[in-house]
């Protein structure tokens, strides 16, 4: 990667631009891939390319190293004691250790949601403010790319009489996808799910998955379940993992066909009985 | 935009620069103190030091009665506080544990940790020395430790107090217990961690205290085992103190950095004992 | 105090709940030692504040002539204390984000453990590493000959209370969940962004408390600050010159208390004094509870 490749790639994000460098068809690339806590071992191996626009599902009982992998595509688990990875992350064509010596770059370009809902005990507005204030906008615009992520998190109408109530004061689901419209601001190409819907409600969880939908059309998103019903209805790809490996990936129409192999049949015919 | 991000990115090298800084620094510090009562201690340090009396005012020979007024001053100022502290704590957790009382109480406590140590001094001085008539006794000084340690003593038996799950009293009350079987049988038993490490935690800051002591239990010189209860005794921090003014003598320098680390290694028996019964008292009162 | 009586002799009367009157009169004696205390000082402020002309507040110490103006202590105390603040609050505080933010839990359970060594250093040792020490260097590196002055004072204080400070500062940033500061890095702000946005407005209370406490602790302490403050009864010249010899309060007590008799005006004077540092103590410590027990609650 060439000096000039990187500098031509920030100026595109801090613009905020949406285009995208043509001849990406990945938005990352994962290759020879393993994750370790102290000696532990997670993941093993794994390589795997999540494509530029759509939504990507890690499905997978829990304990497999989803969530793991996740936390490793925006650094964000160097903050955990003794996280450590082998192998190769490139994100836009940017590996992301050795192209980010600073990992904020990174962060902005890739949005993460966790699983629990975390507003900042301020208002509504202050949140969405929270990834913004250090680009130095002027209070108007700043105000629109706050609306706009608002809109685009399908919360505007819920919250536009309210941006100075305490974000606190919303319901879960209006919280978790503030959370996301937060993640908005900075308009990453990547957004990653963390169980998003796992600590809410079955009618809020569908808000979130039909904003996650109408999301994929324009970004790339990851998203880590273990709820096979709702991988259906939001998933364009789907990437099963067993103990640290993929068991099989594929497309919706794949992955929920009888055309799959006999570890992924069980484990989603498993579940739909449960359901 | 750009110059934004390398300003922003400036600003945390800064903070991280300055957070490593500090840290070094806190360390430095650390290791100076150490450092320094260590080497400087270990030079006087013999048994000898510690088992022969003081002679030229301290100049010279050991520190043997100041070891033995310190442990006898705060040894009993922990006997004396022990039955008030328990009762405060079970009075505040068995009896009163939501009303006004109780946190008149805790404001006590937290009042009574506030009270500078040369105050302890000056009120046992006004209060025992003089309108009780003790004059300068080792006794008064137990009794004013006692009361310094009572805060710490009671606040860490409350604790374990209000740590022993419910389900335990509500099950022993199930059986018809009285309230003072249940206090016997299952408060006791559970707390008693508590009031052990609080005394052994108070009993590590009560032996360096000096201004509480030096106007009501001390002597510096001529002092041997007590026969009664209104002697004087000579302590290590008294002595310290004494030895500290006389600094442009070595010899005298000397004997007080020997005292010091005699002092403070007591201190760490006292804390090391505490951490090591919380940890074993811990297990023993969650097994049985 | 007849109604405390009174309502335990009213218990006594049932034999059965002799733990009870135990706990009580257990009770009652911890609540009353603080009114004792408190009321034993007021008792012997008495003589100084009954006599007229004894110049409390002015800037003369003389009790040959009944002069008692305790101006010089009383600033001594406070410059003496913003010193050692200057110096623990802010070392004190970024050493707590460190270690707060260290990935590494050994690190920061040796850290913690180092620093409960340093509260158990007592101040009398605390007084001779500054008077075998400290002294000298600052007197050597301000060319004065002597170094028994309000800056050493203050250095020496700064280090005391700076265990303290760090230990409760530490848990108050770290009681704010790890989830915050993991959303705001998600969001590309840089640690001490986070810190600034995330972590104080959680934290300031418990971090306010924290320095209150330093601040109670620093007015009370006695036995370092008077082994090395040099003991001059005077208001420095210029007034915030720290290279200047000065007096504490706690100092003052220290040095005057065995020499001034029984009963005297000079003795209660000094005890006035001493009430006046206890007032203040226990008013910041009682309000850094508060702010310590808000941090706990809401979390």
């Amino acid at each position: 990667m060439t000096a000039e490749n990187t500098a031509s790639h920030l100026t595109l994000i801090e613009t905020g631009s949406q285009a995208h460098p043509e001849e990406l068809t990945s938005s990352i690339q994962i290759d020879g891939f393993s994750a370790y806590y102290g000696k532990n071992c997670i993941i093993s191996g794994l390589t795997l390319d999540i494509a530029h626009k759509g939504v990507t599902c890690l499905l997978g009982p829990s304990g497999t190293g989803k969530s793991t992998l996740l936390r490793w595509l925006n650094r964000i688990n160097e903050e955990t004691e003794n996280a450590s990875f082998t192998g190769r992350i490139k994100t836009l064509g940017l590996d992301i250790m050795e192209d980010y010596p600073d990992v904020t770059e990174l962060r902005r370009q890739i949005g993460m949601v966790f699983q629990q809902p975390c507003v900042f005990p301020c208002s509504v507005y202050d949140n969405m403010l929270m990834g913004l204030r250090h680009l130095k906008l002027s209070k108007a615009e700043a105000r629109e790319t706050i609306k706009g992520s608002l809109k685009r998190a399908a919360l505007w109408d819920e919250v536009a009489h309210r941006l100075e109530a305490p974000a606190i004061s919303l319901s879960l689901g209006q919280q978790q996808r503030l959370c996301i419209a937060r993640a908005l601001v900075l308009k990453p190409k990547v957004l990653l799910l963390d169980e998003p819907t796992a600590s809410i409600d079955p009618i809020s969880s569908r808000a979130i998955e039909d904003l996650v939908v109408a999301l994929g059309e324009t970004i790339s998103i990851v998203m880590v379940t273990h709820n096979i019903a709702q991988t259906k209805r939001v998933a364009d790809h789907v990437v099963f993992m067993c103990d640290g490996k993929i068991v099989e990936q594929g497309s919706r129409n794949h992955m929920f066909s009888l055309r799959t192999c006999d570890k992924t049949r069980t484990y989603i015919t498993e579940e739909f009985c449960d359901c | 935009m750009f110059r934004a991000v390398n300003k922003r990115h400036f600003a945390e090298k800064c903070f991280a620069l300055t957070t490593r800084l500090s840290l070094l620094l806190c360390a430095a510090v650390l290791l100076f103190l150490l450092g320094s009562i260590l080497f400087q201690g270990i030079g006087a340090m013999s048994l000898e030091f510690l088992f022969t009396p003081a002679r030229e005012f301290g100049k010279s020979g050991g520190i043997f009665y100041q070891l033995f007024g310190s442990l006898l001053i705060v040894l009993i100022g922990a006997l004396l506080v022990l039955p008030l502290a328990f009762g405060t704590a079970l009075f505040r957790n068995a009896y009163n544990s939501n009303s006004v009382i109780a946190r008149v109480m805790d404001q006590s406590l937290y009042a009574l940790n506030a009270i500078p140590s040369v105050t302890y001094g000056i009120f046992g001085l006004i209060f025992f020395v003089n309108f009780l008539g003790a004059g300068i006794s080792w006794f008064v000084g137990s009794v004013i430790l006692a009361i310094m340690m009572l805060p710490t003593v009671t606040l860490s038996t409350s604790q374990a107090m209000a740590a022993i799950p419910k389900i335990y009293n509500e099950n022993a009350a199930a059986l018809g217990l009285a309230k003072k079987d249940i206090i016997r049988r299952v408060t006791l038993p559970q707390s008693f961690h508590g009031v052990v490490t609080g005394l052994l935690i108070s009993l590590a800051r009560a032996i360096g205290e000096t201004a509480p002591i030096m106007f009501i239990a001390t002597a510096f010189s001529g002092v041997k085992v007590p026969n009664s209860l209104v002697e004087p005794v000579s302590t290590l921090p008294t002595h310290i103190l004494e030895l500290a003014q006389q600094s442009t003598d070595p010899q005298a320098l000397q004997n007080a950095w020997g005292a010091s680390l005699t002092l403070i290694l007591l201190a760490a028996i006292f804390s090391g004992l505490a951490l090591f019964l919380r940890r074993r008292l811990n297990r023993e009162g969650r097994s049985s | 105090m007849s109604t405390l009586l009174l309502s335990q002799s009213k218990s006594l009367s049932r034999p059965k709940d002799a733990v009870k009157v135990y706990c009580q009169i257990s009770a009652m004696l911890s609540v009353l030692i603080v009114a004792i205390i408190l009321g034993t000082l007021l008792l012997q402020s008495g003589p100084v504040l009954s006599l007229k002309d004894t110049g409390l507040f002015t800037t003369e110490w003389n009790p040959d002539t009944g002069q008692y103006g305790m101006v010089p202590m009383v600033f001594g105390s406070v410059f003496v204390m913003s010193i050692a603040i200057l110096i623990a609050g802010p070392l004190g505080l970024m050493t707590a984000i460190y270690i707060s933010e260290t990935r590494s839990s050994r690190l920061r359970r040796f850290i913690k453990s180092a620093l409960e060594l340093l509260t158990g250093i007592p101040s009398i040792v605390y007084g001779l590493i500054g008077v075998a020490y400290l002294n000298v260097w600052v007197a050597d590196a301000f060319d004065l000959q002597s170094g028994r002055i309000i800056l050493t004072a203050g250095i020496l204080l700064g280090i005391m209370v700076l265990p303290t400070f760090l230990t409760l500062a530490e848990d108050a940033i770290s009681s704010v969940p790890l989830k915050f500061r993991e959303n705001a890095k998600s969001l590309g702000l840089y640690r001490h962004e986070v810190f600034k946005q995330v972590i104080v407005p959680q934290a300031k209370a418990g971090i306010a408390g924290a320095g209150l406490l330093a601040i109670g602790r620093a007015l009370g302490e006695t036995m370092a600050v008077m082994l090395v403050i040099g003991s001059l009864d005077r208001l420095p010249s210029p007034l915030f010159n720290p290279l200047s010899s000065g007096q504490t309060i706690t100092s003052k007590l220290g040095r005057e208390i065995g020499e001034s008799a029984f009963g005297s005006v000079h003795f209660s004077a000094l005890v006035f004094m001493s009430l006046i540092l206890v007032s203040i103590t226990i008013t910041l410590t009682l309000i850094s509870q508060y702010f310590l027990l808000r941090k706990n609650s809401r979390v």
